[in-house]
Order: C-alpha cells, then structure tokens, then sequence
C-alpha cells in the first residue's frame, strides 16, 4: 500500500467484507430501491449486497440523522456511532448550512454536534438522475468534492475510493488489505464518468436559462408573480420543506413530564409560522411565504453563511402537490 | 455535569399585580443566579404547557427577583393570568443583545412607548435613572388607548417628581374630564418634545402599527435612521438563532436583536408587518 494516498481501489467482495467490519462498531444506514425511489434502511449483514452505491439521491435527505423529525432536548444527547452510506453531492452541500446554524453561533447545539461528531459518510457519485436533479444550476456537481469521509465511484468491478477526513483514512487503515492502488485506467474512467454526468444534469434542466438566483429573487421582491403565479397551487401541505435538506427551522415544544421539552421540524410554509399571540402574521398569504421562503434560501443564507442553502437536490419539486418547481420560478422572475 | 441550553431554570412565581384588565406583572424569584442586560428578553416556560419570550421590566440592578409584565392575548398568557402566586415556572436566557446604554452616554434619550410596550421600556428607564447624570435629557413619550390602559400607573407619580425626567402621556381617546393630558395618538407628543438631533437618540417600544409611524414620525422630525432603536420582539423561540422562527430578513431577531436600529431594517420590506 502506498501511503498518504487518497485515492484506492476496491473490488465488490472485498467493499462487501469492509463494510461487514464496519457494521460491528457502527449502527449502519444505506439506500434500498423500492422501483425508482430509493430509501435509508438501517443494514444488517444480509443487506450488504443489496444497498445500492451509485444511483441518485434518496427521498430523504442526510439531515434527519443528525437532527431527527422529533428529539427530546432536554436530556444527555445520545453518542451512537452511525455510518451512512450512500449520500449523494447535493445531500453534503446542504450541511454546511445545519453546521453554521447548529454548531455555530450563540451556543453550539448539543444534539446536532454529538451526531455530527459521531456520524461517518461514505458518499457515492451519482451515476443517474432524477427529473427534478439540478444541482448543475446551483454551482455544484453530480459528484461529492467534500463533506464525506469516503466517497465512492462505482467501477464495472468494484469502487474507486477517495479521502476526505482523516476517519475516512483510518477506516481504509484499519482495513488495508482489502484496498489496491487504482490504475490509470480506473482514474480515467473515473473522470470521464463525471463528466458524462455533468453533461446529463446540464441537458436534463436545459430548458432553464437562470443563473445568479441570488440577483434575481433578490430583485423581485415586490413582484405580483409570487401571489398570482408561483404559489397560487400550493396546498400548504408543508411537504417541500420536510424533505429539504437544508430547513433547519424547529418547534420547542413542552412534553406532558415537567421541564422536558421536544423539538420537532417546523414549516415557514404553514400559516401559523410567523403568528404572534393576539394573532398578528408577518406572512398572511402563500405568496409572502414562498417568496420568504426563496429569499431565505437564496438571498439571505448567502448573506449569513456565503452559500446557497439549496444544492439543487430536486427533493421540493418532487414532492410538491401543487406542481411546484423552483427552477420553473425563478425562470418566470428572471425574465423582464 | 450536562445541562441543556433548552432546560429552564426553575423560578418561582413570588407575586402578581394587577396593571390593567389585561395586564398583569408577575414577579419571578429564579432558584440560581440570573443576570440580564435592559433590553434582553427571556424565555418564560410553564412547564407541560409552553414557552414564550417576554423582556424583563424590572432593572437590570436588581438581582434577587424579575418582573415580567404581560398582556392576556394567547394560549400561554392566558394560563399564566390564572396564576395567583407561590407556582414554579421556568426561564430560560437571558438571550439577544438588549439596548447599548453606553452608547447614549452625553445624549439626549427620547423614549417612545405605547401600551404594554412601556415594559421593557420601564426597564430601560430603570436603567437611565441608576445613572442619570450621564444624559444631557431623559424624555419619556407613553400613549395607550385609555387612560385605564396606563401600565405602572402608581410608578407615574414618583417619576413625575424627578426633575431630569420629562414626561408627556397621551391617551387616544377618553370621556371628557377624566384625563388632563394630550388626547391623541402618541406620536403628536413628539410634536411638543424639544431635542437636539445632533445629540440625540430615539428608543421605540410598542405595537407594530405604533412602531411603524413612531419611526416614520421621527425620521420627518430629523432623526438619523441609526439614532433611532427599535425593540423588534416577535415570535422568538429557541433564542439562539436556530429555531428559525424569529427571522426577519437575514438577520435572527433573538441574537442579532430584539433591539435594531432603523438604519438595519430599512431595506426589509415591511419590518413592522
């Protein structure tokens, strides 16, 4: 084994063994497809072969292992160690925004940060796309260029494994034996794969001419589109925020046992985000809170942090009853 | 040993006065230390029922108990008038940055306030008048809709004797004969104050609609948008810029605020909504 190297190679069999290892010291969640969709399962060994690597993004995004839909707050956090396996490049893009809003600012939150702390990815380049896919549109790639601790590109006979923490290289380290040094060859298919799939997102979201969402929702404000056109068919259903994987947004709420409170995911989309007691609303309509909603993903957490809190993951526009597809509103707000 | 910043430290409710019919003070004894800054606000929780932010209206100063002053408006404040006295609540905080008195040191301070907005503004007060020699001018402007509507009305009296203190009080309306002073929405007092706008700033409490025309008001008089100070309270939750609830614009309302001044919000549309 060459040493301090970042790149490896693995063939199936021996990805499967790694991975067997892995689960003894890890609680271990990867993706299973259910037709086109594909879910987190907790594995065991038997589903070692059958957890899918390349692919698209699952339904749900990485954030609801590091702050769960619903999470006493009030009690020691938990330290389980977890592996995930599987998580796509717009899946880590989104948390650098739960990791500036958890573990930054006023206090660190305890319960992100004991999760995050204890929690290992392995990503995966995508290898297809979903029809609402266009992480191309929002600066980044259908391929992970950090936030895992090992990333994989699915070869015809095994993987590519890149590096990115010094985890991931202590887990390769422990486990030596079962990693090669890739060839010439791997490396460039490895390349030309990524750059098919870039082709493929960039064509898969041709029909959409926008770039610098930040310019346009930032300059479209006071426009009459967000009441008449863009939310008019949303149901308020809340749906398109508890699959973003960047919503960090959270009720405090009070349990039946005294001093024990529970946080769960709230929605700026439901009509009684904003409410103050006595009844006063900042937002009142649809429009106001798309509108807040778009501006806060694209205007203001890029004034906060300097990054899009929206990766492109297409999660929103799946999900949406209302047909509802962000890239679909900011072509009608761009255009003059 | 672990201790959560969601967990509130247990405080007892020691006493409560009646304000107006739907204002009451509750006087809180925490059961550990807790300091705040005028302008802060806390997290007050009745435990299994719920939590809301409230800003302190005693002074700062003093240590041992807070007093809250809340109107009856929603689910939680209302189980909270049903209190008598003697029940363990929580609180949490202090939390957000609270108002920069030095910053005011050798000014004028023309505090702007309206109905139950005069709490956090009697701390603020309180806080002034422990150093009152430091200002040139302290102009306290208060208006509520009736002369019933007055919180701190026995405090009144005891401020009205303080010479470095002006006050003028307006009321909205109100029968003939009850109420000799001026009878109009707030913001007429601000027609009758004299002040030096190179050397003076505005602090506004109040509700929205009173805050959006106080600020509009002192910008026609001359105020400077970063002389004026604006108590921007609303639905804040976790009060550590996480919960999301409280965002106004870019900025978090619980850590970047409660107090802004209009010079941040003036590009938002429609801060006061």
């Amino acid at each position: 084994m060459v040493k301090d190297m970042s790149l490896y190679y693995i063939n199936k069999n021996n990805w499967q063994e790694f991975i067997k290892a892995l689960l003894k010291s890890f609680t271990a969640y990867g993706l299973t497809a259910q037709g086109e969709h594909l879910s987190w399962k907790n594995i065991s060994e038997d589903d070692i072969p059958n957890i899918v690597t390349g692919r698209y993004r699952a339904t749900k995004p990485v954030k609801g292992f590091l702050f769960p839909a619903k999470e006493e707050v009030t009690s020691e956090p938990d330290a389980k160690k977890l592996l995930i396996i599987g998580a796509k490049a717009c899946d880590l893009c989104h948390l650098p925004t739960t990791d500036a809003i958890f573990l930054k600012g006023v206090v660190c939150d305890p319960y992100y940060e004991t999760k995050r702390k204890n929690t290992v990815i392995i990503s995966s380049d995508c290898d297809a796309y979903r029809p609402s896919c266009f992480c191309t549109l929002m600066e980044g790639k259908p391929f992970p260029a950090a936030g895992f601790d090992l990333n994989l590109t699915t070869l015809e006979n095994g993987y590519l494994v890149e590096t990115g923490t010094a985890a991931g290289e202590e887990l390769i380290k422990l486990q030596n034996s079962l990693f090669e040094k890739p060839s010439d060859a791997q490396l460039s298919a490895r390349e030309k794969m990524r750059k098919e799939m870039i082709e493929k997102v960039k064509k898969n979201n041709a029909e959409f001419s926008w770039e610098n969402p930040r310019a346009i929702v930032g300059a479209t404000v006071a426009s009459p589109l967000w009441e008449e056109d863009i939310a008019k068919t949303c149901v308020e259903c809340d749906a398109c925020r508890f699959v973003c994987g960047t919503c960090y947004c959270f009720l405090l709420a009070e349990t039946a046992r005294n001093w024990e409170k529970i946080r769960t995911w709230d929605s700026c989309q439901s009509e009684g985000y904003g409410r103050v007691a006595g009844g006063a609303n900042p937002r009142k309509t649809k429009g106001e809170r798309l509108r807040n909603l778009y501006q806060c993903k694209l205007v203001w957490r890029p004034e906060n942090f300097g990054l899009y809190a929206c990766t492109g993951c297409g999660r929103c526009i799946e999900v949406c009853q209302g047909k509802i597809d962000i890239r679909k509103s900011i072509q009608k707000l761009g255009k003059k | 040993m672990f201790k959560s910043p969601y967990k509130p430290i247990p405080a007892r409710l020691e006493k409560v006065m009646q304000e107006t019919d739907t204002i009451k003070t509750f006087v809180l004894r925490p059961e550990e230390k807790f300091a705040f800054a005028t302008g802060q606000f806390i997290e007050l929780s009745l435990p299994g029922i719920g939590e809301a932010p409230f800003t302190p209206s005693s002074s700062p100063y003093k240590t041992e108990t807070i007093d809250v002053t809340v109107m009856r408006t929603g689910f939680l404040t209302e189980k909270l008038h049903s209190l008598k006295g003697g029940e363990m609540l929580g609180i949490r905080g202090p939390y957000g940055n609270g108002y920069p008195v030095e910053k005011y040191y050798g000014k004028e301070v023309l505090i702007l306030g309206g109905g139950v907005g005069m709490a956090p503004l009697r701390s603020f007060l309180l806080t002034l008048l422990a150093q009152k020699e430091k200002f040139k001018k302290i102009i306290l402007c208060y208006g509520t809709k009736t002369p019933e509507d007055v919180v701190y009305k026995h405090l009144f009296p005891e401020w009205s004797k303080i010479k470095e203190l002006e006050i003028l009080r307006s009321v909205d309306k109100c029968p003939v004969g009850v109420w000799n002073e001026t009878v109009g929405l707030v913001t007429c007092l601000l027609d009758k104050v004299k002040v030096n706008l190179d050397n003076s700033v505005a602090i506004v409490c109040g509700p929205p609609i009173m805050m959006k025309f106080g600020t509009r008001k002192l910008l026609d008089i001359g105020y400077k948008p970063e002389n004026i100070y604006l108590s921007m309270e609303a639905n804040m939750s976790c009060g550590l810029g996480k919960c999301g609830h409280c965002q106004l614009g870019h900025h978090f309302i619980c850590k970047d605020g409660p107090v802004f001044t209009w010079e941040q919000l003036k590009t938002i549309p429609d801060p006061f909504a």
